[in-house]
């Protein structure tokens, strides 16, 4: 995977701070445990940003169970907000509807500005505030992160294929603007 | 960092007391969990104590309520007041009643918040007000109103495959489906400035949510302002109820096509049979009971006929199996409603995160990215008239 493998220059090698589509994309992946394990940072979720995801039935999954394993077997750590980051998150979902954002995507957002860590966002809206109100914080999408576990741990190529795929059909993951290149390199 | 409250006081105040009622909490109960005196309480419930952040945020939990919706800049829910249908109706069905117009309530700000967003409003409602006139027979009158409104919409005497695009792009009606209560068919609001809103019981089959969308369509047309939801089990006491009811099947249904399929098919047929029925419920897009008993009225069967043929076990099965030879599958909408196009838009333009759209539309996220994915321009190249 060679034009992958040149993502890992991009992919943070520290914590990532996870917003709630993006969890919602790894249980639609139906392999959670194994990408984050792959991909070996670890993973920030905030308790806002795990009580929105609790609010989004997938088909067929028991969301609870599956972040309580995950949060038991260290894979994902359970971030409660300092005075500071929860001052932060307040101002980003507050204001002009077109300038606010949601529960889940403004803690993870809050809490990677205040940590200096990267934030893994999908959604276009989001992905503008933060490159407007905090370019210096690092984001990365679902896909990077799918693809970065595949390559941190030597996955053949159907493999990520195959979690991508899963995450498109069960979560209906959509592809972040300028990352389709990726998909038509794993051949989706 | 300070925080700085952008809602006013008392619209935080009454949001809170909102969520502390959906929590089951008394003043004093909360008070208690929260480590603060009632009276603390009731001052930040009428907007006369300002809230720090860390006093937001034990409310949130307590509440299991959301940040966000709680300091939402967006407008106050419209809180257009449940007209109890039928005296009988309101102890029995109170508290569905009160759930299921909170919840209209909620989709339709959500929609004119979303319309405000995009610069955008429904059609006016362009359709003349009906007046029911107590010394004319109320089916007479709906039949001709019925009439009238398919002639101003320019659909003929035909089959409506899609009544929601209908509804939603000629008569400015928003339409929402979710899951309601299994005795609430659905329910109507209109107001004389914002419009009318329509919510569809989406547990109901399709049928069953044509024949509530064909009833509630008449609110609006008699400008019946103020919110009312619809139960299955209603016997439409009230005159305006029972026009309501016989306009949607009117519309449906209307008289004279009906006459002339039964007129086509005994001629062709020689007789008139229980599978023609079963084909006229397929064309018309309506349930076998709908079909029949408009069959009853208008006096091409003999009455009684539906309870006969329900008794003999007619049902739902033996109407698939007609639709398998005949087709006339009721296909879903390829007008997606108007608030999720107009989601779809605001997604694009990067003014809503999909998580907004959800928790605003009140639906899960993944049913909002199909949507979207629908909708939105990302997912469709579109026809540009330069290329």
């Amino acid at each position: 995977m060679p034009v992958l493998t040149l993502l890992l220059d991009n992919f943070p090698i520290g914590p990532l701070v996870l917003d709630a589509s993006v969890i919602i994309n790894l249980l639609g992946s139906g392999s959670p445990e194994t990408i984050l394990a792959a991909t070996g940072v670890d993973c920030i979720v905030v308790e806002q940003t795990l009580a929105e995801i609790t609010r989004h039935p997938i088909a067929g999954l028991c969301h609870k169970e599956i972040l309580s394993a995950l949060g038991h077997d260290g894979h994902i750590q359970l971030h409660r907000m300092s005075s500071e980051e929860y001052a932060l998150y307040l101002s980003l979902i507050q204001g002009a509807s077109s300038e606010c954002l949601d529960d889940g995507e403004s803690a993870a957002i809050a809490v990677a500005v205040s940590t200096k860590q990267a934030v893994i966002l999908d959604d276009g809206k989001a992905r503008r505030i933060r490159r407007e109100r905090f370019p210096s914080v690092p984001v990365v999408s679902s896909l990077q992160l799918f693809v970065a576990a595949g390559v941190r741990s030597g996955w053949p190529l159907e493999q990520v294929r195959g979690v991508v795929a899963s995450a498109i059909t069960t979560a209906k993951m959509n592809v972040v603007k300028g990352e389709e290149f990726l998909l038509r390199r794993l051949g989706l | 960092m300070e925080f700085a409250l952008r809602v006013r006081p008392e619209v935080l105040g009454a949001r809170l007391r909102n969520a502390r009622t959906i929590a089951r909490l008394t003043q004093e109960a909360a008070a208690k969990a929260l480590g603060v005196a009632r009276t603390t309480i009731v001052a930040i419930e009428a907007g006369k104590r300002q809230i720090t952040a860390e006093e937001l945020r034990a409310f949130a939990e307590l509440y299991r309520a959301s940040e966000s919706e709680l300091l939402s800049g967006a407008r106050q829910s419209l809180d257009m007041d449940v007209k109890f249908r039928s005296a009988g109706a309101v102890g029995e069905h109170e508290v569905e009643q009160m759930a299921v117009g909170a919840l209209l309530n909620r989709l339709a700000s959500s929609t004119l918040e979303l319309e405000e967003l995009l610069n955008t409003r429904a059609p006016k409602l362009d359709f003349p007000t009906i007046d029911v006139n107590p010394d004319v027979p109320v089916d007479q009158q709906a039949e001709d109103a019925a009439l009238a409104l398919r002639q101003r919409l320019g659909v003929g005497l035909g089959p409506i495959p899609d009544l929601t695009a209908l509804m939603e792009s000629d008569l400015g009606i928003r339409v929402f489906e979710r899951p309601l209560p299994s005795k609430v068919s659905g329910a109507v609001a209109f107001d004389d400035s914002y419009g009318a809103f329509v919510l569809l019981n989406s547990n109901h089959p399709a049928t069953r949510r044509r024949q509530t969308a064909g009833h509630e369509i008449c609110h609006p047309l008699l400008r019946k302002t103020g919110l009312a939801v619809l139960f299955e089990d209603d016997d439409f006491n009230e005159k305006e109820d029972k026009f309501c009811d016989a306009f949607g099947r009117a519309l449906l249904m209307p008289a004279a096509t009906v006459r002339r399929k039964v007129t086509d098919l005994r001629a062709l047929a020689g007789t008139f049979t229980v599978r023609h029925v079963l084909m006229m419920a397929i064309y018309f897009y309506v349930s076998i009971e709908a079909m029949t008993r408009r069959l009853e009225y208008l006096g091409l069967v003999p009455k009684g006929q539906f309870d006969s043929l329900k008794e003999r076990g007619l049902g739902t099965r033996h109407l698939e199996e007609v639709r398998k030879e005949v087709g006339g599958e009721l296909e879903s909408s390829r007008f997606t409603p108007r608030s999720l196009l107009l989601a779809g838009v605001a997604f694009d333009r990067e003014l809503m995160s999909e998580q907004q759209i959800a928790k605003k539309l009140e639906l899960d996220l993944v049913t909002v990215r199909k949507v979207l994915a629908e909708v939105s321009e990302s997912g469709d190249a579109g026809f540009d008239p330069a290329t």
